[in-house]
């Protein structure tokens, strides 16, 4: 028993092959399918008229719009048009008219001679139209779709349609519907975005929004805001990711005009984005929605701060690390010595890997500001010893002795690169010795400088 | 019966000369600081107070004339005596009737002799005046001290003042070691009022006054014998050759550097140390783990054990790559950075779970790494590969590279930007470098170059 619904729809799905084209959002040309419902119902009446004139009026009044656009292409599919309803043909669906040119006329005549009566196959239209379009990179791929009924061929236009959507293949469609009860609505949610048709004018409009958001420019400015709220962060990339199917859509590297704004940015406004701008730490900014036509601005908290690490004097590390963590101890970057790197405004706890560790806690990095920090030339320790020997560096600085490097047993001759400071050198013969001939030997090691132990 | 138990105590005592004699030969060789003894006694009048079929002061002066003829046989050490309550009369109620009445130096006996036979008990109880007063009665002196006082008192403080504090104080400064307090005639707050600022003992005749004070006064001039045992995962003693420190635990003053030793039976070696400390003891594993707060007992051997089961980890590059690499180690939370260590060396580490972060580029995480006991974990990493960007005309970009994880960019590095070619050795993957001229109009010029990176391999992009 196939129950028809007092429905007409409006589909708008957006195929674009981006895994495939990641450059083709950019292009302003589209191809454009309608998917007209010509079943049974279609001929029910409703606001005084049939459901079939309502549904022609909103394809008739797009189509106008769309006549002189010339990097616009359009095609019309069909179903339920084919066989009678009796006979539960959920394969009634073809591609009447394909893609061309002013192709108005021909979809008009087609529309006008045929006769509404079958099945409502929404689903399997959808996965047939996904074969319509001509593979051609750089051009956006639309469908619009006009339906009265729920479908009844035991497809699922909801999960196909969040499949496709999770698989990069179209983006949230667009849903008109005429007349829906609530659950019919609540159940076509989850296809896409949905606009509903009470009367003629009402018509008109969604027709004008629709057509709208994909010819006029929807644009997008990402300000990344100082810490005094000022657009004057930038340089940065940015990752948009689509917030749906979690895929990379772009990468921008933030740029600010001429005059000291950020600029524009051309992206696909039917996706809803997560941007993660690359500062240290990333931050994230998660649903952005863009608006069909219009300018969109969105801010995000990204004040910076540089900082740099410097030895003074003869840098004898090979290759000095300095790890920055922030207040949660996670390690934010690993920085060499001698560069500057902008960070964003915080507090960082830095180590950096001399030997001890040099480390600073609470390193504030302030809007705009260079915080330069100094680590003091290390100094060399050469020890000599005429047997092999357990030999153990302790740092006798602070609070309590703390050992801070540990000699290799197997070898006589043994050079240390150490920072200044006061040290406990202890040693003891590997073999045929006791604790009381642990020797212990206080030195100062000054930067630049060379000391000699020989136990 | 009677006889049996004679003999036993003759050997006792024959052992214990033994072993002084034994000691007094580490002495020489351990307990190596000055020694420096200030006899703090009461005079207060309560002195006169019966005690043992004599008074307190009667017995506190023969005690210390046989005390200070012992101190003969060690002329090495030095001493001093401060009275208080010597002189002003109990009802006067003077806090600071408390006087140097001995400079400490060596060769005092007949004048500490002199000045004992001389008291005349009639004051109050200022011992924390006293104390004060006397961290000044030990010379001041830049070698190695140890400075003991040793309270010899029947009354707790009198003055309002707080012994306990001015003690922990001093010690902290180092000023003194950890004070002997000998209580006579003791009531139930003599226990409490004096724990807390030194060893108490309470002396309840005249015999067991004058045990007390040759045990503590034994207690300054000799070492005791120690043994440390660091236990492996079995809580058996074999880990060894670690550094070991020993501190006085209230300054945290190092006493002792050892590394610690096994003797040629397999066993910890035998330590011989100054007893008057309490110490700490810290052990410099990675990380190192200590023993807090623990005395020593005279004559006997004691055994102190820790736990410091250690095994190894080694951090390899699968194949020789010209790069130095450093590995961080953190506790298993990755919160407490514990040890950075290099490639390819082997080192030690307590048993247990650590994160290890490697910093190849991008770094290379490794979560829950373990180390058993005398096993040796190795992480191999494998190999980088290079990427080598050229940038023929160095045309100013802003240029950075991204890992490509699953579906996600994590940035990894930036380019210096400005230069003709940079290289990047990088771990195995799939990378994605995103750049744009800086004097472009606008971002949309951005562009993007996917690449992956095999070890070994090398490729190179022109930007």
């Amino acid at each position: 028993m196939t129950i028809y619904r007092k429905i007409v729809f409006l589909f708008i799905i957006n195929f674009a092959f981006y895994s495939a084209y990641s450059q083709s959002v950019k292009s302003d040309r589209a191809n454009i399918l309608f998917i007209l419902d010509a079943s049974g119902s279609m001929n029910d009446v409703w606001q005084s008229q049939k459901k079939f004139e309502s549904a022609k009026k909103v394809l008739y009044q797009m189509m106008d719009t769309l006549n002189d656009k010339s990097n616009i292409q359009t095609a019309i599919r069909i179903f339920g048009h084919q066989t009678p309803r009796d006979q539960k043909d959920c394969k009634d669906s073809r591609l009447e008219i394909p893609f061309g040119k002013h192709t108005n006329l021909e979809i008009r005549n087609k529309i006008e001679s045929l006769t509404p009566q079958g099945q409502t196959p929404i689903a399997y239209s959808l996965a047939q139209a996904a074969l319509d379009f001509p593979k051609i990179a750089g051009v956006r791929n639309v469908i619009i779709l006009i339906s009265d009924g729920i479908e009844n061929c035991e497809g699922d236009p909801c999960e196909t349609s969040n499949t496709l959507q999770k698989n990069g293949i179209f983006y949230k469609p667009y849903i008109i519907g005429l007349g829906l009860n609530e659950a019919e609505k609540k159940m076509l949610d989850c296809v896409g975005k949905m606009y509903e048709v009470d009367d003629e004018k009402i018509t008109a409009e969604i027709a004008k929004v629709v057509i709208t958001s994909f010819l006029n420019p929807t644009s997008l400015q990402i300000n990344l805001l100082n810490d005094f709220g000022k657009p004057t962060e930038t340089d940065l990339n940015m990752t948009f990711y689509d917030h749906v199917s979690k895929d990379i859509r772009y990468n921008f590297y933030h740029k600010l005009t001429p005059t000291g704004f950020p600029d524009t940015l051309k992206v696909d406004a039917q996706i809803t984005y997560d941007v993660v701008v690359h500062s240290l730490p990333p931050v994230k900014l998660e649903n952005i929605k863009l608006t069909p036509g219009k300018h969109t601005s969105k801010g995000i908290d990204v004040g910076q701060g540089t900082l740099q690490v410097k030895i003074t004097g003869l840098m004898k590390y090979n290759n000095l690390k300095i790890l920055v963590h922030d207040k949660n101890n996670q390690l934010v970057n690993i920085q060499d010595i001698n560069t500057a790197k902008k960070y964003l405004t915080d507090e960082y706890t830095l180590d950096v890997l001399t030997v001890p560790i040099t480390h600073f806690s609470g390193v504030e990095i302030a809007q705009s500001a260079i915080k330069l920090i100094d680590i003091p030339a290390p100094g060399t320790l050469i020890v000599n010893s005429s047997k092999l020997g357990y030999t153990f560096v302790y740092s006798t600085d602070g609070a309590r002795l703390k050992k801070v490097y540990t000699f290799n047993p197997n070898i006589l001759r043994e050079t240390l690169i150490l920072q200044p400071g006061n040290y406990l050198v202890v040693y003891r013969e590997k073999t045929n010795a006791n604790s009381f001939e642990t020797k212990e030997r206080p030195i100062k090691i000054n930067s630049s400088l060379t000391t000699n132990l020989i136990f | 019966m009677k006889r049996v138990f004679t003999t036993f105590l003759l050997l006792f005592i024959l052992g214990l000369i033994v072993n002084t004699q034994s000691f007094a030969q580490a002495i020489k060789k351990v307990v190596k600081p000055k020694t420096r003894i200030l006899f703090l006694l009461d005079c207060s009048g309560s002195m006169l107070t019966t005690f043992d079929n004599s008074n307190r002061m009667a017995v506190a002066k023969r005690v210390m004339y046989s005390i200070i003829d012992s101190l003969e046989n060690y002329p090495e050490v030095e001493y001093g005596l401060r009275l208080f309550g010597s002189e002003s009369p109990l009802t006067s109620n003077d806090c600071k009737d408390s006087k140097l009445e001995v400079p400490i130096k060596t060769k005092n006996r007949d004048i500490v002799k002199q000045k004992i036979e001389a008291i005349n008990p009639k004051g109050i109880t200022p011992i924390a005046y006293s104390l004060l007063q006397s961290a000044d009665d030990f010379p001041y002196t830049t070698s190695e001290k140890r400075n003991i006082l040793i309270l010899i008192t029947d009354g707790i403080e009198s003055c309002k003042g707080d012994p306990c504090a001015v003690s922990l104080k001093m010690q902290k400064q180092g000023l003194i070691l950890k004070p002997f307090i000998i209580g006579l005639g003791s009531t139930p707050e003599f226990e409490k009022a004096f724990s807390c600022m030194g060893k108490y003992y309470d002396a309840t005749n005249e015999k067991s006054f004058k045990k007390i004070l040759e045990n503590v006064v034994n207690q300054v001039v000799s070492a005791t014998s120690v043994q440390i045992n660091l236990l492996d995962i079995n809580d058996k003693p074999t880990e060894t050759n670690i550094g070991i420190t020993l501190e006085d635990a209230v300054s945290e003053k190092v006493r002792y550097n050892f590394i610690h030793t096994l003797n040629s039976r397999g066993a910890p070696d035998t330590l011989i140390i100054d007893q008057v400390n309490t110490y700490n003891l810290l052990v410099h594993t990675t990380p190192s783990v200590e023993k807090r707060n623990f005395e020593l007992q005279a004559g006997v051997h004691n055994t102190i054990s820790l736990n410091a089961p250690q095994g190894n980890l080694m951090i390899k590059i699968a194949g020789a790559d010209n790069r130095i690499i450093q590995s961080v180690i953190y506790d298993q939370t990755g919160k407490i950075l514990i040890s950075v260590q290099d490639e390819s060396l082997s080192e030690k580490l307590l048993v247990g779970k650590y994160k290890v972060e490697v910093l190849t580029l991008p770094k290379t995480t490794i979560e829950a790494v373990e180390i058993s006991q005398s096993k040796t974990t190795t992480l191999t990493i494998p190999t980088a590969g290079l990427i080598t960007i050229l940038n023929t005309d160095a045309v100013p970009v802003f240029a950075s590279i991204y890992t490509e994880n699953g579906r996600e960019l994590n940035w990894v590095a930036d380019l210096t930007g400005n230069i003709t070619t940079e290289t990047f050795s990088l771990q195995p993957g799939k990378y994605r470098l995103v750049y744009r001229n800086r004097s472009a109009k606008k971002s949309d010029s951005t562009k993007e170059f996917s690449f992956g990176i095999i070890s070994g391999g090398s490729i190179s992009f022109k930007l």
